[in-house]
């Protein structure tokens, strides 16, 4: 929970208007955001560690730690399986 | 293209320097032909020129005017897509844009080189070299590039518009003669014309900062070296310089304000996304080698003309999205389905689109239009 989640060196994040997506540029893929999807992301990559995040989502959000801590979890190892973050101790 | 002196009068040189009477000359992109008349001029015994362009039937015409109408075979395609009958000992080409990232350049020139030049030929050009450098331009950062969306002089707030105006490229409001560059250009990259398969570009160059300044701009351009000791530079406050291919200027996201002895470094990156390039530049100010060394950034933008553009579902462009027709999809296979066919008019399908899609918001003369369009892209 220490560790910090940045964006990959060759993954863009774009907004526009209600439209949100993650491009990776080694393979051209682009990774749409829902609304959830897309404050988890702004969460992680915009907080110094992933328990900011957490902390940031639940202030947000009116969901059981629990839930929202597996939830976030489960957001970051697809993004780190899809290489769109890296992790930093 | 054909106005710029100083772009053609190098061109030309390099063709004089290298067509010897007799050989056989590739034109890659020949527009109306400038290029392979030339070398006929020159003694090319025949000239191949490829142009994709509807364009390419004035270049039959001049070809004609000229004499050389049985010299030259012009072939309306890409050169990546035809076998000429014979291998070049000259091929020549511009197909850059403002710079040289202008798809499909770079793999045109290495399958250009591979296969269709002689062992020993001469491709034209051979190198170009980029360059990035950042400029002073106070007046044209807050009064033309900015006035309209954060000072309106409306009242009006525009603000939302800002991300757009400030990730693109940027041409207006600057002359050359004021170019007040404050951090002197430096190499990216080298694109060796031919060896070169790889699109993309990704470089990475610092600067220390001597004199104190105020950087708006980042400013890329190209040396062009069309063969040995033919070349031509597109940098700014050349007087010479060829005003084709226009400049390519990047505004930072805010005014970044130097001192002596901070560190700038830039990481440029050109990549090719479905056939179009796309431009990232990370702009990071350090106040020292220390504070650089350590990552501790006094200013960091990263910016990409990505993020100039709207959205408009381009997830759906991901290899893994599973497309489903909209409403024009439909009507688009209908009409392609009915052409298929191979008996029936435009007229006849127009009318048999509007009553089986009588919600499709066409009368008969749209859907005509529609069916007209496609026709003249897709049937033969």
């Amino acid at each position: 929970v220490a560790q910090q989640v940045v964006a990959a060196a060759n993954v863009l994040f774009h907004q526009f208007g209600d439209e949100a997506v993650i491009l990776n540029i080694t393979n051209e893929t682009y990774y749409r955001l829902d609304q959830v999807a897309l404050s988890m992301w702004r969460a992680l990559t915009e907080s110094d560690s992933v328990a900011a995040a957490q902390s940031l989502l639940l202030s947000q959000y009116d969901a059981p730690e629990e839930t929202l801590h597996a939830d976030l979890h489960e957001f970051i190892t697809y993004l780190k399986n899809a290489n769109l973050i890296d992790i930093r101790d | 293209m054909i106005r710029d002196r100083v772009r053609m009068d190098a061109y030309t040189e390099a063709l004089r320097r290298s067509v010897k009477p007799g050989d056989v000359v590739i034109d890659i992109g020949t527009g109306t032909g400038i290029f392979a008349l030339i070398a006929c001029q020159l003694g090319a015994k025949h000239v191949y020129a490829f142009e994709p362009n509807p364009l390419i039937e004035v270049g039959k015409q001049i070809a004609a005017a000229n004499g050389f109408a049985d010299r030259i075979t012009f072939i309306k395609d890409f050169t990546t897509a035809v076998t000429p009958p014979e291998q070049a000992d000259v091929i020549v080409g511009d197909i850059r844009g403002q710079l040289p990232f202008l798809y499909p350049n770079i793999s045109t020139y290495h399958d250009a080189y591979h296969r269709l030049l002689k062992p020993g030929g001469i491709l034209i050009p051979k190198r170009d070299k980029l360059f990035a450098a950042f400029y002073e331009a106070t007046d044209e950062y807050r009064d033309v590039l900015l006035t309209p969306w954060v000072h309106n002089p409306y009242n009006l707030d525009m603000s939302a518009a800002l991300p757009m105006i400030l990730n693109a490229g940027w041409s207006a409001g600057l002359s050359q003669e004021k170019v007040n560059i404050v951090l002197p250009g430096q190499q990216l990259d080298t694109l060796e014309y031919g060896l070169r398969s790889d699109p993309r570009s990704a470089s990475i160059v610092e600067w220390e900062v001597e004199q104190a300044g105020t950087a708006h701009f980042l400013y890329i351009w190209f040396d062009a070296e069309l063969i040995e000791g033919v070349t031509y530079s597109a940098a700014p406050g050349v007087s010479d310089r060829p005003v084709v291919y226009g400049s390519s200027q990047y505004p930072l996201l805010e005014p970044l304000s130097l001192q002596p002895g901070q560190i700038v470094r830039l990481s440029f990156n050109a990549d090719l996304l479905s056939e179009n390039y796309i431009y990232r530049w990370k702009t990071e100010l350090f106040a020292n080698a220390a504070d650089k060394a350590a990552d501790k950034a006094l200013k960091r933008f990263n910016q990409s003309t990505f993020f100039a553009r709207p959205l408009d579902g381009i997830h759906k462009r991901s290899p893994s999205f599973t497309p489903t027709l909209g409403k024009d999809g439909k009507l688009q296979a209908f009409i392609f389905s009915r052409m298929a066919e191979g008996n029936l008019t435009l007229q006849q399908i127009a009318a048999s689109a509007l009553s089986t899609f009588p919600d499709s918001g066409r009368d008969q003369t749209s859907m005509l239009s529609l069916v007209a369009s496609l026709s003249q892209s897709f049937s033969q």
